[in-house]
C-alpha cells in the first residue's frame, strides 16, 4: 500500500529493483502474449470480428443514454432494483444502507474493477461490514494488504512461496509449495464463507439492455457462487458496459477471453436476469444493480471518449514493453498499463503524480495493435501528456530544454555545432568502450538504468556529403 | 429536486452531444450482426465438439444409446466413491433410468432447495450445509456448442444453479440433437427454444467451458478451486427415448 504514495518515478524504481516482480514479468508476459496471438489467429477473420466489437462497443456510448434506461427498466420489471450512482460515495452509502437494513453481516465479492476505482470495501469496511474477496487472485492480496497488479492477474507479482508463507500464517495451512494443495486450502475457506455470507457483490462485465440481463466472466465459478448463494446479490456496473442485445455479446464474448487470456470462452459465461424466479430451488431473494457514473459521463463529452469502449480484458498491458518492464503497482491506481494510464487520470484524478502516467509509454503502439476494440491508446497518451504541459503540471526545467529543442532544431547552424560538440565531449568520455555509464544531471535519469552510447565520429550530414560529394544538404 | 437518474442521463446525453459524430460514425464502420461461428467449420460437429471439450480439460464421453450413457455414468461415480448427489428433476435430464442407477448404487439424492422465500438466513445456512458434501451434480444442458466445447445451461424450476457448482465433480447428459457450431448459433437455437428474450421465464443462463480453474498462483493451472475441479460430459446419440 505505502508504495503506492510514493512519486511515480520511485513507484518505478522499486519495480526495477523488485527482483521477484521481474522474473513473474519476464516469465509470464510473453506466455499471456503467445496465447492470446494464437487464439486470434485461429479465427475465420480475426480482423472483421474486432471491427465489429468496435462498431457495437461504440453504438452502446452514442446511445447509452437510452440503453442505460432501457436496462434499468427491464431490471425493475424482474424485480430488481437500480441505483444510479454518480460517484463512488453514492454507491457505498446504498450498499452500506442496504445492508444495514437486511441486518447484513458478511459479505463475500467476486473480482469487479469497479468497486475497487471506487474504494468499496474500505467504506463498507467502515460501515463495520466484513468484505471477503473470493477471486483467487484477489483474496491473496486482500490477506497480505495488498492492491491487485494486473486486471485479470491480480497476484502475479507474488510467487508460489510467499503465497504459501501467507496460507501457514493466515489460515493455518501446514507448511507446502504446491500449489493445487494451496488452491484446495483456499476452496476449503472460502466456501464456508459463501456459505454464511448474506450478500453477494460482483462487477458486471456486460449488461444487456434489451433483457435487464447482467453478464459475468470467471474462470473460477466464484462469481456464480457469490451471485447464486447468498439472499442478496449487488452488481455494480460501470455505466459504459452496456451492450443493447444478446446479438451484441455473441460479437463481444468472442474477443474477450481470447485477448485477455486465449481461451475461446473462459470458463464460466454467466448471464443473470433479476433474482430468483418463481419455483426455482436457488438464487437470490434480492438482486440490485448499481450504476456507476464516477467520472464517466465526463470522459463521454471529452476528448477521451474511446478510452470508455475497453472491455478490461488486460492484452494492452501484456503487450506493453513499459507494463512488461515495471508491473501494475506502479502506475498508482487500480488500472494500469496504457488502458491504465489513460483513464487513471479521468477515474481515480486522486493517485499521486498520476498526471506522469501518460509518460510510461514509448508511443511504440503495441497496445492499439493488441486492443480487441483498437482504442487509440498512444494517440490518447500523446494529447494527454499535452494536457499536463497545458496544466502547467511539467518537470522543473522541461520547458526551457524544449524551448531550447526547438531553438536548435530550427537553427542548422546551431544544430550541426551541438552534433559535433556532442560528438566530441562524449566520445571523449566514452572512451574505447563507447558507452556512457552516467551521464551528468539533468541527464542522469536515462543512464540509472541503461548505458547511453557515443555519439558517431561523423554526423549524418557529414557522411551524406563525402559520398555525395556535396555539401548539399540531404533532404 | 432531480433524482440522480435524471442528473446522470443528462449528463450522459451531454455527453454523447458532444461526440455524436464521432461515435455514430464508428458505430456504422462495420455490421453488428454476430458470426454463427468464427472458426472454419468443422465436418463432424461431435468430433468438435469432443476435441474442444477435451482441450478445456472435459471429458466427453460419445454414448451410442442410455445404456450406454448409464454405462459410463456409473463408472464415472463408482470410480469417485460417490455417495451423495445434487440433481435436476430426472424430468429435466434427458436420460430415462439415471433415477433407478442412482438407487441402485446408494446414492443419496439431497434436496436442492434452497432458497425458500420468507425463510431466515440461519435456514438458509443450514440448507447450504446440508448439501456442501454432496459427491457430485448431475444436469442436463440445453447446447454444446462445438467449435468451443461449452456447454450452455439454463437453469429455473426443476433445474438448480447449484447443481453444476456446487459438488467437486459435475456430470451433464447432452442430446448429440443440441450441439451447434458457435456462439452465434447457440443464441439463435436458445431464442427459438426461450423465446425471443430468452429470461422472460428464467433468470440464469450459464455458459460452461471445462472445469473450474485458476492460474492466479504463478500462472500454474490449477482445477476445481471455486467449482467442479471434473467436468464429465455425456453426449447422448439417442433422440429422448423414453
Amino acid at each position: 500500500m505505502a508504495t503506492q504514495m510514493l512519486p511515480f518515478y520511485d513507484r518505478v524504481e522499486d519495480a526495477l529493483q523488485n527482483s521477484t516482480l521481474q522474473h513473474a514479468l519476464e516469465r509470464n508476459m510473453p506466455r499471456f502474449v503467445a496465447l492470446r496471438a494464437q487464439a486470434l489467429n485461429k479465427l475465420i477473420d480475426e480482423a472483421a470480428l474486432r471491427d465489429q466489437a468496435r462498431a457495437i462497443r461504440a453504438k452502446s456510448l452514442a446511445r447509452l443514454d437510452e440503453l442505460l434506461t432501457r436496462l434499468a427498466d427491464t431490471v425493475e420489471a424482474r424485480g430488481g432494483h437500480v441505483c444510479w450512482a454518480t460517484d463512488g460515495k453514492a454507491a457505498g452509502q446504498y450498499i452500506a444502507e442496504l445492508a444495514q437494513r437486511q441486518a447484513v453481516k458478511s459479505i463475500v465479492k467476486s473480482k469487479s474493477m469497479a468497486s475497487e476505482e471506487i474504494h468499496l470495501n474500505a467504506q463498507l469496511e467502515a460501515h463495520s461490514l466484513e468484505v471477503i474477496e473470493t477471486d483467487l487472485g484477489e483474496y491473496i492480496i486482500q490477506l497480505s494488504g495488498e492492491t491487485p497488479s494486473h486486471i485479470i492477474a491480480p497476484a502475479i507479482h507474488m510467487t508460489r512461496q510467499e503465497i504459501g508463507q501467507l496460507f501457514q500464517e493466515k489460515l493455518g495451512m501446514e507448511p507446502t509449495e504446491d500449489i493445487p494443495t494451496m488452491t484446495r486450502t483456499a476452496r476449503r475457506v472460502l466456501r464456508q464463507r459463501f456459505v454464511q455470507a448474506d450478500m453477494g457483490i460482483s462487477g458486471v462485465n456486460f449488461g444487456i439492455a434489451e433483457s435487464g440481463g447482467m453478464v459475468l466472466v470467471t474462470n473460477e465459478g466464484n462469481a456464480d457462487l457469490t451471485t447464486s448463494v447468498p439472499r442478496i446479490h449487488v452488481a455494480i456496473m460501470g455505466i459504459e458496459r452496456v451492450v443493447e442485445s444478446l446479438d451484441d455479446l455473441a460479437v463481444m464474448l468472442q474477443v474477450l477471453a481470447r485477448s485477455a487470456t486465449g481461451q475461446k470462452l473462459s470458463v464460466y459465461t454467466t448471464f443473470l436476469s433479476g433474482p430468483t424466479r418463481p419455483g426455482e430451488p436457488d438464487g437470490p431473494e434480492e438482486f440490485h444493480l448499481i450504476l456507476l457514473d464516477n467520472g464517466r459521463s465526463r470522459i463521454l463529452g471529452s476528448a477521451y471518449a474511446e478510452a470508455l469502449m475497453c472491455i478490461r480484458c488486460g492484452a494492452c498491458l501484456n503487450a506493453c514493453p513499459v507494463y512488461q518492464s515495471i508491473g501494475g503497482h506502479a502506475y498508482g491506481g487500480v488500472y494500469s498499463g496504457p488502458i491504465g494510464s489513460v483513464i487513471s487520470p479521468l477515474l481515480q484524478p486522486d493517485v499521486p503524480d498520476v498526471h506522469q502516467l501518460p509518460y510510461a509509454s514509448t508511443l511504440c503502439g503495441a497496445c492499439q495493435e493488441a486492443c480487441p476494440v483498437r482504442i487509440a491508446l498512444p494517440d490518447m497518451l500523446l494529447r494527454l501528456r499535452g494536457d499536463a504541459v497545458q496544466a502547467g503540471k511539467v518537470a522543473p526545467g522541461e520547458q526551457a530544454a524544449m524551448t531550447a529543442w526547438q531553438a536548435t532544431m530550427n537553427n542548422p547552424a546551431l544544430y550541426r555545432a551541438g552534433g559535433t560538440m556532442a560528438s566530441i565531449i562524449t566520445r571523449l568520455v566514452g572512451g574505447r568502450e563507447g558507452v556512457l555509464k552516467q551521464l551528468p544531471p539533468p541527464l542522469a535519469g536515462w543512464t540509472q538504468h541503461r548505458d547511453f552510447p557515443t555519439f558517431a565520429k561523423q554526423s549524418f550530414s557529414e557522411r551524406w556529403a563525402a559520398q555525395h560529394g556535396t555539401d548539399e544538404e540531404p533532404q | 429536486m432531480t433524482t440522480p437518474r435524471e442528473r446522470m442521463l443528462a449528463a450522459i446525453r451531454a455527453g454523447i452531444n458532444t461526440n455524436r459524430a464521432f461515435l455514430e460514425a464508428e458505430m456504422q464502420k462495420a455490421p453488428h450482426t454476430p458470426p454463427p461461428h468464427v472458426h472454419p467449420p468443422a465436418d463432424d460437429l461431435q468430433a468438435q465438439f469432443v476435441e474442444e471439450a477435451q482441450r478445456a480439460g472435459a471429458f466427453p464421453y460419445i454414448c451410442a444409446d442410455a445404456e450406454a450413457a448409464l454405462d459410463a455414468i456409473q463408472k464415472i461415480l463408482s470410480e469417485h466413491g460417490a455417495n451423495s448427489a445434487l440433481t435436476w428433476d430426472f424430468a429435466q435430464i434427458d436420460l430415462p433410468g439415471l433415477e433407478a442407477l442412482l438407487n441402485q448404487m446408494q446414492i443419496t439424492r439431497l434436496d436442492t432447495t434452497v432458497t425458500v422465500c420468507g425463510e431466515t438466513q440461519a435456514q438458509r445456512v443450514a440448507h447450504l450445509h446440508a448439501i456442501e458434501h454432496a459427491s457430485v451434480g448431475i444436469s442436463g444442458a440445453d447446447l454444446g456448442i462445438a467449435e468451443s466445447g461449452t456447454l450452455a445451461v439454463m437453469t429455473g424450476p426443476g433445474r438448480g444453479r447449484l447443481t453444476t457448482l456446487f459438488a467437486p465433480l459435475h456430470i451433464a447428459v447432452l442430446p448429440a440433437s443440441r450441439l451447434v457450431r458457435g456462439l452465434g448459433a447457440a443464441f439463435d437455437a436458445l431464442r427459438h427454444q426461450y423465446g425471443s428474450d430468452i429470461f422472460a421465464e428464467h433468470a440464469n443462463l450459464t455458459l460452461i467451458t471445462g472445469p473450474s480453474r485458476t492460474g492466479d498462483i504463478e500462472m500454474t493451472l490449477t482445477t476445481g478451486v471455486h467449482g467442479p475441479g471434473e467436468l464429465h460430459i455425456i453426449v447422448l446419440n439417442e433422440e429422448e427415448a423414453a
